[in-house]
């Protein structure tokens, strides 16, 4: 399946970009899950060290305990790609007739909004914080005339440059409405 | 005398790993059915199918002289009885 035809994309729309939050902002997930995968590897230095280590010398006490281990490694294996497949599917979708807001808050939990692009009054884009300034990341809120009076992109590279080309798109997007109207 | 085999511990990790499967999938179905099935999830998936895999052999590796008939005994009544 393409992003197309998850968005139902309409026979004269256009995708123009596709958005997700900046990579940087995973960082701390990476940096979690290796110090998850360290942490068993510590406990059995730690159990060598402290005298305890002659348990594992037992059979059945050595075989639960790599079967524990395996199982652990196994889950925050999976609990990484949990996250990365929340953070990567939470994404905006800017086409030259509509901004959709997909919001992905957990494996099970799906938001989609969208707006026409006519329909935006008003951008403003923020870069706040010395890692945002560093690697050039912030949010655009933008205000509508539509049912969702707020619509915001959280942590996108470069959110100056994006507020512009939602400006221009939108005002490309009254003129074709307005045309159609007189 | 309360026991039971140690192929009952490989019993409940098979159990774990169906869950495991079961997520991976799910998670492996949401990236193609949303269209973004691209490189970066590819690879990714590919680090995580490695990861997988070279923990599964390494569970193998260190269990593989395991005799997984011998029991483990919970409760004997002997036990109580050599206390007095």
């Amino acid at each position: 399946m393409t992003i197309g035809e998850m968005i139902k994309q309409k026979p004269y729309e256009k995708i123009e970009c596709t958005v997700r939050r900046h990579p940087i902002t995973f960082l701390p997930y990476i940096i979690i899950f290796l110090i998850l995968l360290a942490i068993p590897i510590g406990l059995y230095w730690l159990l060598n060290n402290s005298g305890l280590g002659s348990y594992l010398q037992n059979q059945i006490i050595f075989t639960a305990a790599v079967l524990l281990a395996s199982i652990y490694y196994l889950s925050v294996i999976l609990f990484f790609y949990t996250y990365f497949v929340t953070f990567y599917l939470d994404m905006w979708i800017v086409t030259n007739d509509r901004l959709l807001d997909i919001a992905q808050d957990s494996l099970f939990s799906r938001t989609v909004a969208e707006v026409d692009l006519y329909q935006i009054q008003d951008a403003t884009s923020e870069v706040k914080g010395f890692f945002p300034s560093v690697f050039n990341y912030g949010n655009i809120s933008l205000q509508t005339a539509g049912a969702i009076p707020k619509f915001s992109f959280k942590n996108i590279s470069n959110p100056d440059a994006m507020r512009q080309k939602v400006l221009d798109l939108s005002s490309e997007d009254k003129k074709y409405h307005e045309n159609q109207h007189s | 005398m309360i026991s039971f085999p140690v192929y009952f511990f490989l019993i409940a990790y098979a159990f774990f790993f169906l869950i495991f499967i079961a997520f991976f999938f799910t998670n492996l179905l949401h990236l193609i059915y949303t269209g973004t099935a691209d490189m970066t999830s590819f690879t990714v998936t590919l680090i995580i199918l490695i990861m997988t895999v070279f923990t599964l052999y390494g569970t193998w590796y260190f269990l593989r002289g395991t005799d997984w008939k011998q029991t483990v005994v919970i409760w004997d009544s002997g036990h109580s009885s050599s206390l007095y």
